[in-house]
């Protein structure tokens, strides 16, 4: 299968970070030399996941070599990356152009691990996801067979690539010779649309909030006009989104790609054909990609969804340990729990694990609850709407919203506190959370 | 005006007052972020009184374009 780090594509297209830009040939000559910098033994290469040109080279260059990439997310501090460094003995460390040499002493990796990416687990340890060269290459000739990327187009890549949808539209466009811009921009900054005037950007990729903010500006007022198609993955639209989504891209004309994956499939396990979004009720997810299957477990109307595909990761690490070797599943439990709608289309209706999606980042709810429970001297339970946390202390903590969102690491607006006198619990002596909606 | 706005950059940010200065910066403070942006628009907004336009909310990029910003609308 073609791999995206060989840059085989023959393409005029170019890769733009800010002033500077490459054509693939450029860009594939400064891979080379950066890959020759690196020694012939598998070593695992820490990278910090710069929406830059640097970052990009070194990630290509060390996928080329076979090493094992484990890419640090740039909004944490150096306290946190050191925290990941010394868990798994990373060899080396890349940051924007600056190659440091950690850690002399190699140990047998697993030679199919090719990228580390990280959780968003809330606790102490780190814990990251061990991706193949194959569960990369599979899933990304699989979404540009779905997805309408051609070589003329060109993306705008802003979201973190430290998270894997965001990589996985840099994979993508790089499989099929795309342009595509680099940046960090948010999409309320003034220099995110003179990015996407300039360079002509004729594709839009967002979570739900970058839709959220996509109206909150008005679609309308936004060079919209110069798209092709819009496609959104990283967790469920709300339905007014969804609606509101289904109306404007209805009547523009404008193909919109609903998009349903975890970190845990290497990023995408079901694309919605554009067809399909304008008659689907919210939380509809399309069809599984080719060569995958989508099913409910139990095999009735109801129950968790599973996934099968050559896109199932090889376990989770926490450890150098955890990298000698690879889990080999068939099946990945979702941990969402789908409905099967009456034309055959699979719905998501909730979430067996326990996690908030946001602000565009996962909160497991019960690995906050724990830490919660540590850190007042009364228990809490939480729910969430994926808008907001809704926190249930007993007893009466008032004023303690800011301090939760620290720990959660949102914004406090989005915490919602609550005093009860005790925790509604079911028979079988388990939260009864239904109860606190 | 310009104190009633430096509360609500204060609320929302969660900063002390004096934090609050024009030279605060959208993407350079760790807690003006995108999800800050969309409530400061939606706080000024509703305790002016006021509809700000698209160009407005992109531009507004520091705690004294924000002043700018708010005195023309008030002007109006």
């Amino acid at each position: 299968m073609s791999k995206f780090w060989a840059l085989g594509k023959a393409s005029n297209s170019l890769i733009v970070d800010g002033e500077r830009t490459l054509n693939y040939s450029q860009l594939d000559t400064e891979v080379q030399s950066a890959l020759s910098n690196l020694p012939k033994k598998k070593q695992l290469i820490a990278i910090v996941a710069h929406n830059s040109l640097p970052f990009v080279i070194h990630y290509l260059a060390a996928l080329r070599g076979g090493h094992t990439v484990l890419l640090l997310d740039k909004s944490k501090g150096k306290e946190q990356h050191q925290v990941m460094l010394t868990q798994f003995h990373a060899n080396y460390l890349i940051d924007g152009d600056l190659v440091s040499h950690l850690d002399p002493d190699t140990v047998t990796l697993a030679p199919e691990i090719a990228l580390l990416l990280g959780t968003s687990g809330t606790t102490g340890r780190e814990k990251v996801v061990k991706l193949t060269f194959e569960n990369l290459t599979s899933n990304c000739a699989a979404i540009t067979q779905v997805l309408p990327i051609s070589k003329t187009d060109c993306a705008m890549a802003s979201l973190p690539f430290s998270y894997s949808f965001g990589l996985s539209i840099l994979h993508s466009h790089l499989l099929v010779g795309a342009g595509i811009i680099l940046g960090q921009e948010s999409l309320m900054s003034k220099s995110f649309w003179q990015q996407f005037t300039q360079h002509n950007v004729n594709s839009f990729y967002g979570v739900p909030f970058s839709f959220e903010i996509l109206f909150r500006l008005g679609l309308q007022r936004q060079p919209l006009h110069q798209l092709k198609y819009m496609a959104q993955a990283g967790g469920r639209l709300s339905g007014e989104l969804w609606e509101a989504l289904k109306e404007f891209c209805g009547s523009q004309k404008l193909p919109f790609y609903a998009m349903y994956g975890q970190t845990e499939a290497t990023a995408r396990m079901a694309i919605m054909q554009p067809d399909d979004f304008l008659a689907a009720p919210a939380g509809a997810i399309g069809k599984a990609l080719p060569f995958c299957k989508l099913y409910i477990a139990s095999g009735e109307k109801e129950g968790e969804l599973c996934f099968e595909g050559a896109n199932i990761f090889a376990g989770y690490a926490s450890s150098l340990e955890d990298l000698r070797e690879c889990e080999d599943s068939t099946i990945l439990k979702t941990g969402d729990v789908a409905h099967q709608l009456d034309n055959g289309m699979l719905q998501i209706v909730g979430r067996i694990k326990r996690i908030a999606k946001l602000e565009g980042r996962r909160i497991n709810l019960d690995d906050l609850e724990r830490q919660l429970n540590q850190q007042f001297n009364s228990s809490c339970v939480i729910t969430s709407d994926d808008k907001q946390l809704r926190v249930f202390i007993c007893g009466s903590e008032l004023g303690v919203e800011k301090q939760i969102a620290e720990i959660a690491q949102c914004h406090h607006r989005n915490v919602k506190v609550f005093n009860i006198e005790t925790i509604p619990r079911l028979s079988n002596g388990k939260v009864n959370y239904n109860a606190l909606i | 005006m310009n104190e009633k706005l430096r509360n609500i950059f204060a609320s929302v940010l969660d900063i002390p007052l004096e934090e609050v200065t024009d030279e605060l910066a959208y993407g350079q403070h760790d807690k003006w972020d995108s999800m800050s942006h969309m409530m400061l628009i939606a706080d000024i907004e509703s305790n002016f009184d006021i509809m700000i336009d698209t160009d407005d909310i992109i531009d507004m990029s520091s705690f004294a374009k924000a002043q700018e910003i708010v005195a023309k609308y008030e002007s109006e």
